[in-house]
């Protein structure tokens, strides 16, 4: 393409082509009327020419008719009606709408700020967006075992604080079952109130408050041994006191009255009664120590009081025979003046002929009448209250 | 702060002045001397080629300067950059070929001297001079109808649609007799006649009406060394 140098001026020149084009060209010391070959051609901005439309108002009218018009439909589903604050260490805040989709999403402090670079909230629920940025801090190891997360809500309807935050803890709950045991703290924020507050769980997703417990199993007897039972208030009973006998009194089989034990809880294993204070009628009373069985001993280092313990073993039915040798088990009383042998471990001879001597008599067993001297080695025997009823002597 | 509001100003008047823009440009020419000289290996002189592209760079700029988008001397500055970056780009193709017109050996003859040359150089200094005289009657011609050669250049068209509306009615006035002497007679270019004849867009003549009556001006006082020009656009 040839072109002629119409107009030269210091920074352009004007050159027209073959077919008629008139153009602004760099000037390369052209003369007027030199015929070019090589062009720069200069790029002229469109502002340098405007072009003026008439009525151009009326377009512009109309469109900002139409945009306001059409403006609710695109700012009230992001008008803001209420804020969720989600505190880890890291705290943010985030805005949602009528529908609890999330509008707005802001770090309160720093490591807040840091928590949502580059996290997008768009068309996401706020449940969804609280669950994702908890996952983000523990991955950004701002939330770790142990640790809380508090919720609070900051609404002017009560229903929908108490509605969302239970959605947002139970999800959360629910999405932490798996991950760690951490605790949710929902409140409100107007009135400082909890509206939900539930302990993580570890690994097997329990979220009742004893994770040790089977909640098929009704046997109470598991609260005794729950572990998180708290067991400060106890006090461990003192030697001298023991459980009661269910009679009770002086003169009960236990021989005294022993005191009930400090703590207020029962500590009898069969028990159900949950209110009770202390079983009086145990039947195995604590003893102190596991050899002698007298309940009067109050020797420690007593491995077992003879008599009462040899009585205790005698395996007569009716408990009649105070002759400890005697193993008769039918025996309805050993006479001791008449064979006194027996209770030495010889076999008598009687009028009966047997080996036993006379066992008719009767006279009701005392067994703590009968005491035995370690020291003397003698045996004392008390006058018994009913003295026995001599056998008559067959005459020969 | 007060030498940027003068060139703001300034430059504002040298948007509808062109030769207020020529000397705004030749005010600032050690300013287009310095920025062409950073982005060359060596000092700008006035016959470097890069010389000629950073003024019709700052010319650029004048054109297109808004004083909302920050300081004048700044985007002028970024246009010559461009610009020159761009002519070297293009010229880059052109590094591995030897030019006729450098120097053969230790002489001072160069290669153009060894090559054999068909063109006769007199003859084109004399049809040089004859064109350079039309166009200035041209000039003159225009300046009675009250426009000049840079409108006729902004009037241009640009499109090729438009370019061929505007050439449908300039050949249609060229052969109708009686739309030369509506123009000779009123000093204006008969539009409803041309658009009733040629049926060409009359909004399209009416964006391009100075360009249409240059050409028709060329046309109607026989400028034929400018016409064998633009034989191009006169002939069908």
């Amino acid at each position: 393409m040839k072109y002629i140098v119409i107009e030269c001026h210091p920074a352009y020149a004007i050159v027209s082509d073959e077919n008629g084009r008139f153009i602004r060209v760099a000037n390369f010391h052209y003369k007027v009327g030199d015929t070019v070959s090589n062009v720069v051609e200069m790029n002229m901005p469109a502002d340098a020419s405007p072009k003026k439309r008439k009525f151009g108002w009326i377009y512009a009218v109309a469109a900002a008719c139409l945009i306001l018009a059409m403006l609710p439909a695109f700012i009230l589903p992001n008008v803001m009606y209420a804020s969720v604050y989600m505190k880890i260490n890291p705290e943010v805040r985030i805005d949602v709408n009528r529908k609890d989709i999330v509008v707005g999403l802001s770090g309160v402090n720093d490591d807040g700020i840091v928590l949502i670079n580059g996290y997008s909230f768009k068309n996401k629920d706020v449940d969804t967006v609280v669950d994702e940025l908890v996952i983000r801090a523990i991955d950004m190891e701002y939330l770790k075992d142990g640790g809380t997360v508090a919720i609070s809500l900051d609404g002017d309807d009560d229903e929908w604080v108490n509605n969302t935050g239970g959605k947002i803890d139970q999800k959360l709950c629910d999405k932490l079952s798996d991950k760690m045991s951490v605790n949710v703290e929902v409140k409100n924020k107007k009135n400082d109130q909890s509206v939900k507050h539930h302990g993580g769980s570890g690994n097997n997703g329990d979220m009742h408050k004893d994770e040790h417990e089977d909640p098929d199993d009704d046997d109470d007897d598991d609260d005794y041994l729950d572990l998180d039972y708290d067991q400060s208030n106890l006090v461990t009973p003192d030697e001298s006191s023991k459980p009661q006998k269910p009679n009770g009194g002086e003169n009960s089989g236990f021989g005294g009255q022993y005191g009930k034990p400090e703590s207020p809880e029962c500590m009898n294993p069969d028990c159900d009664d949950e209110d009770c204070d202390g079983c009086g009628g145990w039947d195995e009373p604590p003893r102190e120590h596991p050899e002698c069985m007298n309940p009067d001993c109050d020797d420690e280092d007593c491995d077992g009081c003879d008599d009462w313990d040899d009585w205790h073993e005698a395996p007569h039915k009716d408990q009649r025979c105070m002759n400890p040798n005697c193993y008769d088990p039918e025996c309805k009383g050993c006479d001791p003046e008449q064979y006194p042998s027996d209770f030495s471990g010889e076999q008598p001879s009687g009028p009966s002929g047997n080996g036993y001597g006379a066992h008719n008599y009767e006279y009701p067993r005392q067994p703590n009448s009968h005491i035995h001297d370690e020291e003397s080695e003698t045996e004392l025997q008390h006058p018994h209250p009913n003295p026995p009823v001599e056998a008559p002597i067959p005459q020969q | 702060m007060h030498n940027e509001h003068q060139i703001t100003k300034s430059v504002y008047e040298a948007k509808s002045d062109s030769v207020k823009a020529d000397d705004l440009i030749s005010a600032y020419l050690p300013f287009i001397r310095s920025e062409a000289a950073k982005h060359m290996a060596r000092n700008c002189t006035e016959q470097d080629d890069e010389y000629s592209i950073a003024m019709v760079a700052f010319y650029e700029a004048i054109m297109g300067y808004d004083k909302s988008r920050g300081a004048f001397l700044n985007y002028a500055a970024m246009l010559i950059k461009s610009r020159i970056l761009d002519y070297n780009r293009k010229e880059a193709r052109h590094k591995g070929i030897i030019s006729i017109y450098s120097k053969e050996g230790d002489g001072e003859q160069t290669l153009a001297d060894t090559l054999a040359d068909s063109n006769d150089y007199f003859e084109q200094t004399v049809n040089r001079e004859s064109v350079a005289n039309e166009i200035k009657e041209f000039a003159v011609v225009l300046s009675e109808y009250g426009i000049c050669f840079s409108d006729v250049a902004d009037n241009c068209p640009k499109q090729s649609r438009s370019v061929e509306r505007c050439k449908s009615a300039i050949h249609y006035a060229v052969k109708t007799p009686k739309v030369l002497d509506d123009l000779k007679r009123t000093k204006r270019v008969p539009l409803a006649e041309i658009v009733n004849g040629s049926g060409a867009d009359r909004k399209t003549l009416e964006r391009h009406r100075k360009y249409i009556l240059a050409m028709l001006l060329i046309e109607l006082n026989g400028y034929g060394a400018i016409r064998s020009c633009l034989h191009g656009l006169f002939e069908e």
